[in-house]
């Protein structure tokens, strides 16, 4: 608590005391980074009251200064290591741009998860509850859910009529598969207590499917959701490095490409703020939606 | 009035190795309203008997019937109590309740429903729990749940497979007046499997010891009810009633084992 508070002085007194080799043309954006840092942390930690909060916003501002400082004297590269004023810089300097490629991500991000998704569950909780077509369908779905997405992904772009439907298709397949795999194992082997129970009071096919075996694996269901927004994620933004003309992989690999490396960090920064976001998303879900243990 | 009948009922488990008779030729009646307690050792066959009155399992031959119907499958007119608690961890103790009664149509609105479930609740002593989920309980409040739950959909058959057989033994005992007590309300016909001598006698009006996949014998109860633990203790018929199933169970195995083994 006090060292970070002491090394938030620091970072803020050499962002403005520390002269620079070059001329920035604005650092407001990188310390309104810094303050908002600093107020979630202080936030969260009041909420929390947990030790490990200043550690781990400790190893943040150490990285912060450490990189404020090596850019300002110019020990670094400096087109290969943009100073952090720069960097942030970027934030309003493209924020059209970004704001685009978010929303254009986000939209076929969650296109293909729901798609999968919804798929992946009423598939393999059907599949699943009957024997012989589970006994087909799991040494198959073993089998293609082994093969990582990112390695089809240049096909199957190459092989769709648009980009669009490209990606969706390969975040279905990177999300569908593993879902309906561990549902499909989920239901086969549900606790035979509570189907014994609910056969018990001779409840008809659809009640045992929707009202005791889908809230059943309910809680599996949401847990596996931040994994695979995370795998979709990183097919999302593969994807977009190969064919794409908007979306967030698409502004990184594009100033990439010109070796504008300020704005390929800023990209690598917003896909991980917003990766970040979804999962804390996913995690207020899961306790809204569960409020039950086994 | 005969209630349950068994006729040449024959349960044999097969694989494709190897095939098991939990029983054979198994015959029996039992009347309306009667509280029968099903004993014997471990492996007797009587959790696979009480299976085929579940209708979760098929007889292999011979038949089972209902008010004069053969059993074809699980039917409301049957609850069943397990060993192990069997709510479902998803639903509150009342929402438990309410999917029974759903299943075995009983009629009303849901507000209803939730206030006859909550009567049941109460009378097994769970008024404070009403909203609690299943892991919110502990083993003896999730069965009388699972107890309630049976009570309050229409079944008027009771099947209870060591219903108390994991419960501590303070609440063991309150269950098991309980149970006697809200039976005999009922008027609900009783199927009590147990491994507990002194739990059958206390609870059954007819005591049916199984072992080596047949009934050894079939006992009536012939000491008034309401029984309690302590009058029972200087009862002379419930001590000798009690030494007549011991030797049941002690001829039993030493016939599996040989007599010098045996330690009872």
């Amino acid at each position: 608590m006090i060292l970070s508070g002491i090394l938030f002085v620091v970072l803020l007194g050499l962002i403005y005391a520390l002269p620079a080799a070059g001329k920035y043309d604005s650092n407001i954006e990188f310390v309104v980074a810094v303050v908002i840092i600093e107020v979630i942390y202080l936030f969260s930690y009041f909420k929390t009251k947990k030790k490990s909060m200043s550690d781990v916003v400790d190893v943040v501002y150490v990285f912060l200064i450490l990189w404020e400082v090596v850019t300002k004297l110019g020990i670094s590269h400096p087109v290969l290591v943009p100073p952090p004023e720069k960097v942030f810089a970027i934030f309003s300097l493209n924020k059209q741009d970004m704001f685009e490629g978010f929303l254009s991500s986000m939209k076929i991000l969650f296109q293909g998860i729901f798609y999968a998704m919804v798929l992946g569950i009423f598939g393999g909780l059907f599949v699943g509850y009957i024997p012989r077509l589970r006994d087909t369908f799991l040494p198959i779905t073993r089998v293609i859910s082994s093969i990582p997405p990112l390695v089809y992904t240049p096909y199957v772009v190459a092989v769709m009529p648009t980009f669009h439907s490209a990606s969706i298709f390969v975040i279905f397949s990177a999300v569908f598969w593993p879902n309906f795999m561990s549902m499909i194992s989920r239901v086969g082997s549900i606790d035979h207590k509570i189907i014994d129970s609910a056969k018990a009071m001779n409840v008809s096919l659809p009640t045992m499917l929707f009202k005791i075996i889908l809230p059943y694996s309910l809680p599996d269901v949401i847990g596996r959701l931040s994994v695979s927004l995370t795998s979709a994620m990183i097919c999302l933004t593969g994807a977009e490095m190969l064919g794409a003309s908007s979306g967030l992989g698409y502004f990184v690999k594009k100033f990439s490409d010109y070796a504008d490396y300020t704005r390929v960090i800023a990209g690598i920064i917003l896909i991980a703020i917003v990766v970040t976001v979804l999962n804390l998303l996913v995690i207020r879900l899961q306790k809204k939606v569960i409020t039950w243990k086994y | 009035m005969e209630k349950i009948k068994l006729e040449n009922l024959t349960l044999t488990y097969v694989d494709a190795k190897s095939s098991y008779t939990a029983f054979e030729n198994i015959n029996l009646s039992i009347n309306e309203g009667e509280f029968v307690c099903v004993i014997g050792p471990s492996g007797c066959g009587k959790s696979s008997l009480l299976s085929i009155l579940e209708g979760l399992n098929r007889a292999s031959s011979g038949s089972a019937y209902i008010d004069g119907k053969k059993i074809e499958g699980p039917g409301t007119d049957r609850g069943v109590v397990f060993q192990h608690y069997s709510l479902f961890p998803w639903l509150t103790a009342t929402a438990n309740v309410v999917f029974a009664m759903k299943q075995s149509k009983c009629k009303g609105t849901k507000k209803e429903l939730m206030e006859k479930a909550q009567e049941y609740l109460s009378k097994v002593g769970l008024a404070e729990a009403l909203d609690k989920y299943p892991s919110q309980l502990s083993g003896g409040m999730q069965q009388r749940v699972a107890m309630a739950r049976v009570l309050a959909s229409n079944a008027s058959i009771l099947l209870m497979d060591e219903p108390l057989g994991a419960i501590d033994p303070q609440n063991r005992r309150e269950l098991q007046i309980l149970i006697s007590k809200l039976a005999k309300e009922e008027n609900k016909t009783v199927i009590f499997v147990t491994h507990d001598l002194e739990e059958a006698i206390l609870l059954g009006d007819r005591i049916v010891f199984m072992a080596n996949k047949n009934i050894q014998a079939d006992i009536s109860v012939d000491i008034p009810k309401p029984r309690t633990r302590e009058s029972l203790m200087g009862n002379q018929k419930y001590i000798d009633m009690h030494n007549n199933l011991m030797q049941l169970f002690y001829n039993n195995i030493a016939d599996k084992v040989g007599k010098d083994e045996v330690v009872i």
